[in-house]
């Protein structure tokens, strides 16, 4: 199953990228997923999954659109 | 009493005279500092009606007792008057070497009354005011006037300054200080242009009488270099506040086009990774280890200091996506001293209301260069300068055409970048916001968007923008620190009262906070009424554009969705009725009697009738 992972501020610097496709051989959930993105789960504070507000257990299905962020504040 | 210093240092313009003035403890722990003292000093002083722009109006200088301290992020200042923008009370919080030098001058408020017969500026060093000339640095931008000074005192100074916008009235003009920093959105800067003074100049060499001076120069300077440990070990300052740039434009918040669209696909042309590609430099506050200033060459070459408010209303909502060109129309603003959300928003109001026939021009979205030179007539009131420098709300009932319903602004003060067609709990946010619509009061949109249904209105959204009000407009705008480490990196809060009690010995709690914060704010709307006697609820209400269906997305995330007048009014209810306000949004007898606000209310009762 594929799923699509965009991140925010500096997550692109622990993961090393903004937008991947990632490829899973078993359904993970966001957790696991931030685990194999090498991203502290501790800094992903905010996960929508396909726009709508989701939790570190749920489980990601193929074709999902993962936005992930720290949290921030804008100034 | 320790953490105060308990003097005011006023000074009158005309008379060219000053004098030392003391307070009492009671008044410290009331109101505690910063904006409490600022909203009570304003209050007492200032009578209803007065032309904000007049002498008769006071320019505030305020520090709070952990200013200053060497604990995270205490280099801040807020500046306050009654705004010329709004017509109510107006502030601003800036980072200053203003704040520490004050401090060490013996002081933590200034009162600046009356009017310079010439320009002038004003030095303070300890127990000495002098009065100078500005006629060498009058006409001159906020960069050469610092540069002036500097060359002339020395780099330690504290400085507070205004650009041409602030000396000829612009409505948005700010306060500058150390090149980057810029405070007072409501117009702090026309307020000192009004008085002829082109600058502030402090310098101390006094102590700061503080109770635990070893505790906290340990604890502070322990998490002083945490905080900075935990930027680092994260990354916050590779983007800083512009990491949220392409945050708002994946869930339909960014401000594009005057706020009509919420996303555009050539936004990650100006984001916080373009800014940093583009880095030249970073700069930060006093007593800060994690500095938020990147700063990038702009298109003539000057170094420009970027923020996410900045990008966002000067790139995004003009639809500019050249980085260097927004970096431009930044350092234009910087320059000139005029602030970039108001900036920003009031000439894309003048684009959309060329667009929408009410008015004629020469300006269209995403033309940069004459964005530039609309700046500098804005800054000049030069030709349609003059109108430009209003600000938006002015300007659209000059226009009429029903343009003030596209005039992105509450309470006359323009939205800052979060564009919320249909985030209800952020447009409750800038509804509420103590002076008119700022981010800094409330930022609850990530909180929105990531733990409840973006279409609801429930009692938890108010509840939550409450709850934020009371930390960023109430604890970090009187203690007076930068909200950045906790709202950034998550330094929790429970750190603030620990500083708190060392500096001053006294045993508060956070709730001994929200109880100052919710004081401030009753006082706060107190002004606007007594300034705005037939005040009603729809003083709170954003523009009209965010609840005409017609102004619905047509593609992307929320596509044909907008706000629901009627639901955002329950959500307001819902507000009023947890702040223990009246329906009109004024605080009740009760609530003013609980807050310790008996004798404010029964004055405003000669105006208004309150109610229980």
């Amino acid at each position: 199953m594929k799923v699509t992972v965009k991140l925010f501020s500096y997550l692109i610097n622990q993961a090393g990228f903004s937008q991947k496709e990632i490829e899973l051989p078993a359904p993970v959930t966001i957790q696991e997923l931030l685990e194999i993105i090498q991203i502290k789960p501790s800094l992903a504070k905010i996960i929508l999954r396909n726009g709508q507000p989701a939790r570190p257990d749920d489980l990601v299905e193929d074709g999902d659109r993962l936005v992930i962020s720290p949290i921030f504040s804008g100034g | 009493m320790y953490g105060w210093t308990g003097k005011i240092l006023r000074i009158n313009l005309s008379s060219k005279t000053y004098r030392q003035e003391t307070y009492a403890e009671e008044f410290a722990h009331k109101w505690v500092g910063g904006r409490g003292f600022a909203v009570k000093i304003l209050w007492d002083e200032l009578k209803p009606g007065i032309d904000p722009l007049g002498p008769e109006n006071k320019l505030i200088v305020a520090v709070g007792p952990i200013a200053g301290i060497p604990a995270p992020n205490t280099g801040k200042t807020v500046v306050a008057a009654k705004s010329p923008l709004t017509g109510g009370y107006g502030d601003g919080n800036l980072g200053s070497r203003v704040t520490i030098q004050l401090r060490k001058a013996g002081y933590d408020v200034l009162i600046i009354e009356g009017k310079a017969e010439n320009p002038t500026y004003v030095t303070i060093e300890d127990d000495k005011v002098a009065f100078h000339s500005a006629a060498e640095i009058w006409g001159k931008g906020s960069y050469d006037t610092m540069d002036w000074l500097y060359a002339k005192y020395g780099r330690s100074i504290g400085i507070l300054t205004i650009g041409q916008g602030g000396e000829n009235l612009v409505r948005y003009a700010i306060i500058r200080s150390m090149e980057g920093r810029a405070g007072g959105r409501p117009g702090m800067g026309a307020v000192m242009g009004s008085k002829n003074l082109k600058a502030i100049v402090v310098k101390g060499t006094k102590n700061i009488p503080v109770a635990d001076e070893e505790a906290i120069k340990k604890i502070g300077t322990d998490d002083l270099r945490q905080v900075g440990k935990i930027d680092k070990e994260t990354g916050w300052s590779i983007q800083s506040t512009t990491g949220v740039l392409a945050w708002c434009n994946e869930v339909a918040a960014l401000p594009v086009r005057n706020m009509r669209k919420t996303f555009h696909p050539d936004a990650w042309r100006i984001d916080g990774e373009r800014l940093n590609e583009a880095r030249v430099a970073t700069y930060g506050c006093p007593n800060c280890t994690m500095r938020c200033g990147i700063t990038i060459l702009d298109k003539e070459g000057h170094e420009a200091e970027m923020d996410y408010e900045n990008i966002g209303m000067l790139g995004s909502d003009l639809e500019i996506f050249e980085l260097a060109q927004v970096g431009s129309l930044n350092f234009l603003c910087d320059d000139f001293g005029l602030d970039t959300i108001s900036a920003g928003g009031t000439l894309a109001f003048y684009a959309d209301a060329i667009d929408q026939g009410a008015v004629e021009g020469d300006f269209k979205f995403g033309d940069a260069e004459r964005a530039k030179e609309l700046l500098r007539l804005a800054a000049h009131r030069e030709g349609v300068g003059e109108l430009l420098a209003e600000g938006s709300l002015r300007m659209a009932r000059r226009f009429g055409h029903n343009s003030e319903d596209y005039a992105m602004q509450v309470k006359g003060l323009e939205i800052s970048a979060y564009n919320c067609k249909f985030i209800p709990g952020m447009a409750l946010a800038f509804g509420t916001s103590a002076i008119g619509a700022h981010h800094k009061e409330s930022w609850v949109i990530t909180y929105e968007i990531n733990e409840t249904p973006r279409d609801s209105y429930g009692r938890e959204k108010a509840q939550k923008v409450i709850e934020l009000q009371r930390i960023r407009g109430g604890l970090f705008e009187f203690i007076v620190a930068c909200r950045f480490p906790w709202v950034e990196l998550g330094w929790d809060l429970e750190h603030y009262p620990v500083y708190f009690n060392k500096i001053t010995g006294l045993d508060w709690q956070l709730e001994d906070f929200w109880q100052v914060s919710d004081r401030i704010y009753a006082l706060i709307r107190a002004h606007f009424v007594r300034e705005f006697p037939d005040w009603d609820r729809t003083r709170d209400y954003p523009p009209r554009v965010w609840f005409d269906p017609a102004n619905a997305d047509k593609e992307g995330p929320i596509a044909g969705k907008i706000l629901d007048i009627n639901k955002y009014d329950e959500l307001l209810a819902h507000y009023y009725d947890l702040r223990g306000w009246d329906d009109r949004g004024i605080p009740t007898r009760r609530t003013a009697e609980k807050l310790g606000l008996s004798e404010e209310f029964a004055a405003l009762e000669k105006i208004i009738k309150l109610k229980d």
